[in-house]
């Protein structure tokens, strides 16, 4: 018991003293925060939408008018043809929309009446953003016009976000970010201090003190996970007295899971260490096995749903996925005991399982 | 002798790679209890094997060792208590002194009277120091009191005098008699043969086995002796001109001073790193730089090479600035650096052609110049080996090969000889000293005094300053020695009385 103290309490001591762990623990999150929260925005985005009429018909004035009178769209106007593609291919606008001569005609006509939307393929995004605007301001456009003439009944969607009345974004995507800030601090800070003691030459001087394995298992893990913890009461407090962001949950159960998320992250970032010797290996593979799935395949930015089937079994492998499915519904519905309970029960077997791996890998000898 | 022996070694083996490196083949070894015994072997020889097997830090692949008549089992709890310092130490260069060994007294279970081990260390002014700020001298006394802790009845020390001046050298072989008394078994290992000669006990050991195991002063009166009879032992080095001096083409050159340094000063921030260092090199002369770790010898070094940007004050190459002239500075030496700079991944032939192409060698010449060096130094069985794979000899000899594949007039070896037998050794010297007598200049840093004999000149380094200089006979008189280190040493306690 003694020997773990002395491990623990030193292990506290080189956390302390070195910067950058208080860097990755502390300062890490904040930039992380202001990143989800001002620099992320997957609501909407910003189009200049070229426009060459060729109709000049006195009833598409309104529709031009309408295109450029929103606050996602800006609109420039093109004689020629040729200017506009310039122009879209050298990313000064987004969206090139052509009036074709017959347009008002062929729609008096109730014929069908085409509009032309060329758009800049390279930035996927963008090009569902401008289409669907140019598409519901045209129908909004066509069905006034149509009252006007005719009077008759149109269906109309009235939409309402459960959960997030306003249908903002942040408060879905900000609590999310808590599963890339604890994967950092699980496995990116415990990647290098097994491979440290290695490069140092300490390990030797370890094993020779006869320091046993589960000592130096349970010196490694409980400073860490205290950190994590500390980190983990700062981004919330940041979150919710700083952002204001709503929370419906309890904190009772976020804490509790978030705890075992933190278990199993370390048990991964521990493994990471306790296999590649080499410091720089080491963090390169925290960042791949680490920080790359919590960022691209736990849905905090992709949606699984819209995986392939393999990507999504593999998704459901992973600690943060479920961490991030919990957390959003924790913080934007409340406790969902489903998925809380599933999540919770999975990490814990996860990060148990990782534990016994650590215990196995931890060497006993130095040609182990 | 005595009754039965305190460690029994038994044809201890030990590969690694699986079997394709044999570092400990088939050794055997019987040592007394209260024996001090100095285990000598150059790098790769097998002595930090044979104490990591001792320590039971490593699983045998076959053979016993008892220990105090019990086996020993890897990752068992030993047989006896055991003190083991390994190499760098084993510190937390982010603990304080103290917190360095509080931990290792915890992980011990060993209640020590912290303040009495610091004094007898001398560390109690620095007790509150971080671990990684202490000078090598001050590093190796803390390992070596975390090391005593719990008072071991075995102490395994793994090359700790590495890189120390030979004040600090002496100040811890004092107090490890002190402390164990004649109680403790003591194994230290080295790779300095002078340092050897000095043990009860002195087992060489060479390419995974014993070469001699017994009282060194059996063998021969000194330590210059001494040597000599460790290379019989390990096979014999017979005296032949060297080839490469036979073949060298010495450019003409009139300067007399082909290497100067005026004034030069090296700060990093607030460290002075180099004071005001001034030499001048004759022609065909062998210069010495020599000092322990962070004395200065290396900056100076770099920046009389144009490798590092000085201060203030400026070296001559050939009567050329290095400063303001650099790369024609350069074009006229030939470097060869610590730790052999070679590519481990490209065969001997390739590392020869891509030097001969980064000294400007083109074509023909090039050609020619390569073909030279494969058949001086006898490339041609491993000219398509990786130079990582090569025996420690060969490696140093291609390193040498790719610095006079252009015959410079002046040649920096930069600790060329660091953890190389004393076989090879003899081997590089000969060549140096040769070419020296070609009228080639050469500027040489070492750790090594007794290779410092083979100097014309020598300069003592110790916190950026130069405290001695002159030939190693002058350097004794001046200081009333007997041999280089001794005089080394009065040199730094003489700096150490003067004020600051």
């Amino acid at each position: 018991m003694k020997t773990t103290t002395a491990f623990i309490k030193k292990e506290f001591l080189q956390i302390i003293r070195d910067p950058s762990s208080l860097l990755i623990a502390f300062v890490l999150p904040l930039v992380l925060l202001f990143i989800y929260t001002y620099g992320i925005n997957l609501d909407f985005a910003h189009v200049r939408l070229g426009i060459k009429n060729d109709d000049r018909g006195p009833q598409t004035a309104d529709l031009i008018d309408a295109l450029g009178q929103n606050a996602y769209m800006q609109t420039a106007f093109y004689g020629s043809e040729k200017q506009m593609y310039h122009d879209l291919a050298r990313g000064k606008i987004q969206g090139a929309l052509t009036l074709p001569a017959d347009f008002s005609r062929n729609l008096a006509a109730g014929k069908n009446a085409a509009l032309l939307l060329v758009a800049d393929g390279a930035n996927y995004t963008q090009v569902a953003h401008t289409q669907n605007y140019v598409t519901r301001i045209a129908n909004g456009w066509l069905s006034a016009n149509r009252r006007q003439q005719t009077a008759a009944p149109t269906v109309e969607i009235v939409p309402r976000y459960l959960y997030n009345p306003n249908n903002d974004g942040r408060r879905a995507v900000v609590p999310s970010s808590l599963a890339v800030t604890m994967t950092l601090i699980g496995i990116l800070l415990t990647a290098l201090v097994i491979s440290r003691e290695w490069e140092r030459g300490t390990m030797e001087a370890l094993l020779a003190a006869g320091l046993r394995p589960m000592q130096f298992i349970i010196g490694k893990y409980v400073p860490y996970f205290a950190v994590g913890m500390l980190s983990l009461f700062f981004s919330i407090a940041v979150m919710v007295l700083v952002f204001r962001l709503p929370f419906a949950g309890s904190w009772g159960v976020l804490f509790v899971i978030s705890a075992l998320f933190l278990y199993a992250s370390l048990g991964l970032g521990l493994i990471i260490s306790s296999l590649l010797r080499d410091q720089m290996l080491a963090s390169m593979a925290a960042l791949i096995v680490g920080f790359l799935p919590a960022l691209m395949m736990s849905g905090v930015v992709f949606p699984i749903i819209s995986m392939p089937p393999f990507f999504r079994r593999l998704a459901w492998l992973l600690p943060p996925t479920h961490y991030v499915r919990f957390v959003k519904s924790e913080f934007m519905s409340g406790t969902v005991w489903e998925t809380t309970l599933v999540s919770g029960a999975f990490l814990f077997a996860l990060g148990t399982l990782f534990a016994a791996v650590v215990y196995k890998k931890t060497a006993r000898r130095l040609d182990d | 002798m005595e009754k039965t022996p305190f460690i029994d070694i038994r044809e201890i083996r030990k590969s690694f790679d699986g079997g394709k490196n044999m570092a400990v083949d088939c050794l055997s070894l019987a040592i007394y209890k209260g024996q001090t015994v100095g285990l000598i072997g150059a790098d790769g020889a097998g002595k930090s094997t044979l104490l990591r097997l001792l320590a039971g830090l490593l699983l045998p692949d076959g053979g016993s060792i008892f220990i105090d008549g019990k086996e020993t089992k890897a990752g068992r709890k030993p047989p006896v208590t055991i003190g083991y310092m390994p190499q760098k130490f084993g510190l937390y260069e982010d603990l304080t002194v103290r917190e360095n060994l509080e931990f290792y007294a915890a992980l011990k279970h060993v209640d020590a009277e912290f303040d009495n081990m610091l004094d007898f260390a001398g560390l109690s002014p620095f007790q509150n120091r971080s671990a990684g700020k202490l000078s090598g001298g001050m590093k190796q006394k803390l390992g070596l009191i975390c090391a005593l802790l719990g008072n071991p009845e075995l102490l395994l020390l793994d090359e700790p005098s590495v890189g120390v001046d030979p004040v600090s050298r002496r100040e811890l072989l004092k107090m490890v008699k002190e402390s164990t008394k004649g109680q403790t078994t003591v194994i230290w290992s080295t790779a300095y043969m002078d340092e050897a000669h000095g043990f009860d006990v002195a087992a060489v050991v060479d390419r995974g086995r014993t070469v001699f195991v017994g009282r060194p002063t059996d063998l021969a009166p000194d330590s210059r002796g001494f040597e000599e009879k460790i290379i019989e032992l390990a096979g014999g080095w017979q005296k032949k001109e060297s080839a490469v001096a036979k073949k060298f083409v010495m450019p003409d050159n009139s300067c007399d001073y082909p290497v100067e340094a005026l004034h030069l000063v090296k700060n990093y921030g607030s460290f002075c790193a180099v004071k005001d260092n001034n030499l001048k090199i004759r022609k065909g002369e062998i210069y010495g730089l020599l000092g322990p770790n962070g004395a200065g010898k290396s900056t100076s070094f770099k920046m009389m090479c144009g490798l590092a940007r000085p201060t203030s004050g400026t070296a001559r190459i050939m009567g050329i600035d290095i400063v303001k002239n650099a790369s024609a500075a350069r074009a006229h030496l030939g470097y060869m650096a610590q730790k052999f700079s070679l590519y481990p991944n490209l065969s001997v032939r390739q590392n020869l052609d891509f030097f001969a192409g980064a000294y400007g060698l083109g074509g023909h010449r090039a050609m020619l110049a390569v073909g030279r060096m494969i058949e001086i130094f006898g490339f041609r069985p491993c000219l398509n080996d990786n130079a990582a794979d090569l025996p420690l000899g060969y490696k140093q000899r291609l390193s040498l090969a790719c610095a006079v594949m252009h015959n410079p007039p002046v040649l920096f070896l930069d600790e060329p000889t660091s953890g190389v037998d004393v076989i090879t050794r003899r081997e590089f010297w000969n060549h140096i000293t040769a070419l020296a007598q070609k009228g080639v200049t050469v500027l040489i840093t070492t750790h090594f005094m007794d290779e410092a004999e083979y100097c014309d000149r020598i300069s003592l380094f110790f916190r950026g300053r130069t405290i001695a200089a002159g030939t190693p006979a002058e350097l004794c008189r001046q200081t009333a020695t007997d041999s280089l280190e001794s005089a080394f040493a009065a040199a730094i306690l003489a700096q150490e009385e003067q004020p600051a």
